[in-house]
C-alpha cells in the first residue's frame, strides 16, 4: 500500500512540471507585433530553449516569476515574455519548446501562426469598427469553432458596452482567457484592439445564427467652438459623442457526423492517447503506476477514461485522476490524466494490453483511433510479506475492493407533507417566544410576593394586629347592629364593650377582652391619646356595662353603632405607638 | 390586586399563546388533495403556480417535480414560500427544481436557506456541496472554521427557531429553580443547578442576539458572470468577474448595489442587487 501510494504521489508532484508556449493572437498581418509567452512550470532556473522562430524578428520583453502556496503544496513558475515581428507572410508552425527539468525533458505543444499581407485586410475609413468572426462557417456537430470578437479603434472610446451579451444558441460556448488588447494594422492604419474568443461547439445539425451584436461607447473628440483652434488646443477641449457599432450576424451550417463506430468516446477534435508504466520489472504484490493521458484539441471537457481491456491478471487501484485545460490559447486545449496503480497477482512475464480511444478527427472528416503500445512487465516471485499488501489494508478480512464511485447526482426532493404543516404557534412564533421568555418571571415574583406576605404575617403578629385593628372593630360593630335590630339590646352592649376593648388590646399587643374601663383608660393614654377622648371611652365602657345588666334603651341601643364607630375612628386618629 | 387574580393572569399568560396557536392551526392546511396522485397532476401552464392549500400546492409541486417541469416546480415553491410557508423542505426542494433548471446561483442560495432551518440535515449539505462543485470560480465559501465550529457548536448547529427554542426553555428552567428556592433556600444542590442554568442560558441567549442583530449575510452570484467593480456606479472600473453560484461575504449595502468581499484581505468590490440572491445565515 505504501508502494502505491508513494508511486501515486511521485505521478502527481511531476504533473506540476511542464513547458507552455501561447501567442496573443493565430491570425496578424505583416505589419503587427505579436506577443509570445513561454511559461516553464516547477522551476524557476531551468533554462528553457525556445523553438525556431526564424519567420520572425524575436525581443525579449521581460520576465515574471510565480509562486503560489495552495493545500500545503508550493508551486513556481517563470513567464518569458517575446515580442515577434514577422519577417514574411505564411502559415508559421512553431515547434516545441523545451526545458530539462530534474533531468527529465519537457516539451511544449506546436501550434501555427498565419501571417497576412499588409494589404490583405482592406482599408478602414471608419475610426472604430467592430467586427466578429468565426473560424469555421460549416463544422461538424461537436466540432470546435473559434468565435471571434473584436473592436477596433483609432480614437480615444470610453465606456464602451455590449447593448446585448454575446448569445450562442445552439452551441456549448466557453471563454478562451480574458479580453485581449493589441496594437494591430489594417490597411496601413494603427489600431487598438479589444478582442474575445469563445470556443463553440454546435450541439445540433442544421443552420444556426449568432446574431448581430451592438457596442454602445463614447467617442471623445475635441470641440470645435466659435473662436477656433488656438483655445481649444491650449485647454485641450473635449467633448463626448455616443456612437452604437453594429457587426452583422453569422450564419453557421453545421453538419451531422457520419455513424459513430462502437466504442466512440465522444471527443471530436484532434486528440492523442500516450500510457507510461513506472517500471517494468517489480515482484507480484507490489505496485507500478500506470499513466494513461488523453490529450489534444477540441471538445476537451468530454475527456472520460479510456475503455480498458482485460485486466485480470492484476489488482487496480484508482488515483483520483487529474485535468488540466488551456484557455489562453488560440483555441480550447487540454489533458486528463488517469493514473492507476497496477499490481501483478501472478509471476512471469505480464503484459498490459494496447489501449485505444476512438475520436472523430474532423479535418479528415473521420473515426480516428489513438492507442497505446502494449507493454510486458517481467514479474517475480514475492519474498512472502509483501504478497498483496495493497488488498489486505484495503479490507484486512475480507479482501473486498474498495467502491468505485461512478457519477454522482442530487438526492432527491422531500415530499413529507409535514414539511407545509402548520407550525405549533401558527403566525404567532414571536408572542410565543415573548410569552415563554416573560411567563416563567411573572409567575416567580407573584409567588414571590405570595410567600413574602405569608413571612411577614408570621413574623410580625404584633404589627398585623395593630394596623387592623380598626378593620376587625368596624367589622364586628356590624353585629352589634343586628343584635339591636333584633331588640337584644343587652347583648347589643356586651358586644359593643368587647369591640371596643379588643380594639385597645390589639393596639398595645395584649388580651383586651379582660380589660376594665380603668385599664383601658390608662393604656389609652399611654399611647397619646387625649384625656377628653378617654374619658369619654371610659364613660362609653362603663354606661356599656350597666347596660349589659341593668337592660339600655331600644333608641340608645340603636344609634350604639354609630356612636361607638364615631369613637373608635377618633382614637385610631390618636392613638400613638 | 387579589392573590388569585394574580394566579389567575399568571395562569392566562402561561396558556395564552397555546391556546391562539390552537384557535389558528387549521387542521385541513397540510391534508393532500383527496383525487390528487402524480398522474393526475392538473394541467397548468408553464410559469403559471397553482392555487389551493400549502398541501395541495406542495404535492403538486413535487408531483411537477417527477415530471420535468421545473420552471413550474419553482413557481409553486414559492407561492409557498411567498405564502408564508416557510421551513427547510421548502427550500431544499426549491434548491433542487433550481438545479435541474440550470440555476446555480439561485439554487445554491436555496440549499442555504435550507440549511439555515436545518443545520443538520445530511440530505441539504450534500445537495449543496453537489451544486458546489459546479461553480467556476476557484473561491472557498463563506463558512466558519472547523475550530469554530466545534467550540461553539450550538451556534452553528442550531437553527434560529432551535436555539431560541432553547433559550425559552433554558428561562423556563431556571425560574422554576428560582421558584424551588423560595421554598428550599438552603439546599446547595439547587443554588449550583441554578449558576449552571444561568451560565447555559446567557451562552445561548448571546448566540441568538448575535443570529438577530448581526446575522452573516451571503451574496450568491446568479448570472452566469457578473462584473465586480471599484464602486456601485455601473461605470465604474470592473475589478474582476464572478461567476454563477459563487458565493461570497456581503459587506455593506448601498444604491441597489452590494459590496462583497473576497477571502482574500482587502479584495472586494461591488455587484448589482440583482445579480446576486443574499442569504442569512
Amino acid at each position: 500500500m505504501l508502494l502505491a501510494i508513494a508511486c501515486l504521489s511521485l505521478a502527481a508532484a511531476a504533473n506540476a512540471q511542464g513547458i507552455r508556449v501561447t501567442v496573443d493572437r493565430a491570425e496578424a498581418t505583416i505589419q503587427d507585433k505579436l506577443t509570445l509567452r513561454l511559461t516553464v512550470d516547477g522551476s524557476q532556473n531551468a533554462q528553457p530553449r525556445l523553438p525556431d522562430l526564424s519567420a520572425f524578428q524575436v525581443y525579449q520583453a521581460g520576465q515574471q516569476s510565480q509562486v503560489n502556496m495552495a493545500g500545503g503544496r508550493t508551486s513556481v513558475a517563470i513567464t518569458y515574455n517575446y515580442f515577434l515581428v514577422p519577417r514574411q507572410t505564411g502559415t508559421f508552425t512553431i515547434g516545441p519548446a523545451s526545458v530539462e527539468i530534474g533531468g527529465k525533458v519537457y516539451e511544449s505543444r506546436p501550434f501555427s501562426i498565419r501571417i497576412l499581407e499588409a494589404s490583405a485586410t482592406p482599408r478602414e475609413s471608419e475610426d472604430l469598427f467592430i467586427r466578429a468572426a468565426v473560424s469555421n462557417k460549416s463544422p461538424y456537430v461537436g466540432e470546435q469553432v473559434i468565435y471571434t470578437w473584436r473592436f477596433f479603434r483609432r480614437v480615444r472610446a470610453e465606456d464602451a458596452q455590449l447593448l446585448t451579451p454575446l448569445q450562442f444558441d445552439g452551441f456549448l460556448a466557453e471563454d478562451l482567457g480574458d479580453v485581449r488588447e493589441y496594437r494591430s494594422t489594417r490597411g496601413g492604419q494603427e489600431y487598438l484592439v479589444s478582442e474575445i474568443r469563445k470556443a463553440l461547439f454546435p450541439q445540433e445539425a442544421g443552420k444556426l445564427t449568432l446574431p448581430a451584436t451592438q457596442l454602445r461607447c463614447q467617442v471623445l473628440m475635441r470641440s470645435r467652438g466659435r473662436r477656433g483652434g488656438f483655445f481649444d488646443d491650449f485647454f485641450n477641449r473635449t467633448t463626448a459623442e455616443a456612437r452604437v457599432l453594429n457587426s452583422p450576424p453569422i450564419e453557421i451550417e453545421v453538419r451531422p457526423r457520419p455513424a459513430a463506430p462502437r466504442g466512440f468516446s465522444g471527443l471530436i477534435g484532434n486528440f492523442e492517447l500516450a500510457g507510461r508504466i513506472s517500471k517494468r520489472q517489480l515482484r507480484v504484490g507490489e505496485s507500478a503506476t500506470w499513466k494513461l493521458t488523453v490529450s489534444g484539441s477540441g471538445n476537451v471537457q468530454m475527456i472520460g477514461e479510456p475503455n480498458l481491456p482485460d485486466l485480470s491478471r492484476f489488482k487496480i487501484y484508482d488515483d483520483k485522476p487529474k485535468s488540466s485545460i488551456e484557455r489562453t490559447g488560440s483555441k480550447l486545449t487540454g489533458s486528463r490524466a488517469y493514473s492507476k496503480a497496477l499490481v501483478p497477482l501472478e509471476a512471469g512475464e505480464q503484459t498490459v494490453p494496447a489501449v485505444s480511444l476512438i475520436y472523430f478527427d474532423p479535418e479528415s472528416g473521420s473515426y480516428q483511433t489513438a492507442s497505446t503500445s502494449p507493454v510486458t512487465l517481467s514479474v517475480t516471485p514475492s519474498e512472502g510479506k509483501e504478497d498483496l499488501r495493497l488488498t489486505e489494508s484495503v479490507a484486512p478480512t475480507t479482501g473486498k475492493v474498495a467502491v468505485r464511485i461512478l457519477a454522482d447526482d442530487i438526492l432527491p426532493i422531500y415530499k413529507d407533507l409535514d414539511a407545509v404543516a402548520s407550525t405549533p404557534f401558527g403566525h404567532r412564533v414571536d408572542a410565543a417566544w415573548l410569552g415563554g421568555l416573560l411567563s416563567p418571571p411573572l409567575l416567580f415574583f407573584g409567588l414571590l410576593l405570595v410567600e413574602r406576605r405569608r413571612h411577614h404575617l408570621e413574623t410580625n403578629v404584633d404589627q398585623v394586629r395593630r394596623r387592623s385593628a380598626l378593620r376587625k372593630a368596624l367589622k364586628e360593630l356590624g353585629e352589634v347592629e343586628n343584635a339591636a335590630r333584633r331588640g337584644s339590646h343587652a347583648e347589643a352592649a356586651q358586644l359593643a364593650s368587647r369591640v371596643l376593648r379588643q380594639y385597645v388590646g390589639d393596639k398595645v399587643a395584649l388580651e383586651g377582652s379582660a380589660f376594665t374601663p380603668a385599664e383601658v383608660a390608662a393604656q389609652l393614654g399611654r399611647c397619646g391619646v387625649d384625656d377628653e377622648l378617654v374619658s369619654a371611652a371610659r364613660e362609653r365602657l362603663e354606661k356599656l356595662e350597666v347596660a349589659q345588666y341593668g337592660g339600655a334603651g331600644a333608641e340608645e341601643s340603636e344609634a350604639l353603632a354609630a356612636e361607638l364607630r364615631e369613637l373608635l375612628k377618633h382614637l385610631d386618629r390618636q392613638i400613638r405607638l | 390586586m387579589t392573590t388569585r387574580a394574580l394566579s389567575t393572569l399568571l395562569l392566562l399568560a402561561l396558556l395564552g399563546p397555546a391556546a391562539t396557536a390552537q384557535d389558528q392551526a387549521d387542521p385541513a392546511a397540510a391534508d393532500p388533495p383527496a383525487s390528487s396522485s402524480a398522474d393526475a397532476t392538473p394541467e397548468v401552464s408553464p410559469g403559471e403556480p397553482w392555487d389551493g392549500t400549502p398541501g395541495e400546492v406542495f404535492f403538486n409541486a413535487n408531483a411537477a417535480y417527477e415530471a420535468g417541469r421545473y420552471r413550474q416546480t419553482i413557481d409553486a415553491y414559492e407561492q409557498l414560500l411567498e405564502h408564508g410557508t416557510e421551513n427547510g423542505h421548502v427550500h431544499y426542494n426549491l434548491g433542487n427544481a433550481y438545479l435541474r433548471n440550470g440555476e446555480l446561483g439561485r439554487a445554491i442560495a436555496s440549499y442555504r436557506r435550507g440549511r439555515a432551518f436545518l443545520p443538520r440535515d445530511q440530505d441539504v449539505q450534500a445537495n449543496l456541496e453537489f451544486a458546489r462543485k459546479s461553480a467556476k470560480d476557484a473561491l472557498a465559501p463563506p463558512e466558519p472554521g472547523a475550530v469554530s465550529k466545534t467550540l461553539f457548536f450550538w451556534h452553528h448547529g442550531l437553527s434560529r427557531a432551535e436555539l431560541g427554542a432553547l433559550v425559552v426553555a433554558l428561562n423556563l428552567l431556571l425560574w422554576i429553580i428560582l421558584i424551588l428556592r423560595l421554598y428550599r433556600r438552603q439546599s446547595e444542590a439547587l443554588r449550583w443547578i441554578f449558576v449552571a442554568l444561568l451560565l447555559t442560558l446567557a451562552t445561548a441567549g448571546v448566540s441568538l442576539g448575535l443570529r438577530h442583530l448581526k446575522p452573516p449575510q451571503v451574496a450568491v452570484v446568479v448570472p452566469q458572470e457578473v462584473d465586480v467593480r471599484s464602486g456601485t456606479s455601473p461605470s465604474a472600473l470592473v475589478l474582476f468577474k464572478l461567476h454563477a453560484g459563487t458565493e461570497v461575504r456581503m459587506v455593506d449595502r448601498r444604491d441597489e448595489a452590494l459590496r462583497i468581499a473576497l477571502p482574500e484581505e482587502g479584495r472586494g468590490g461591488w455587484i448589482a442587487t440583482e445579480h446576486a440572491e443574499l442569504v442569512t445565515d
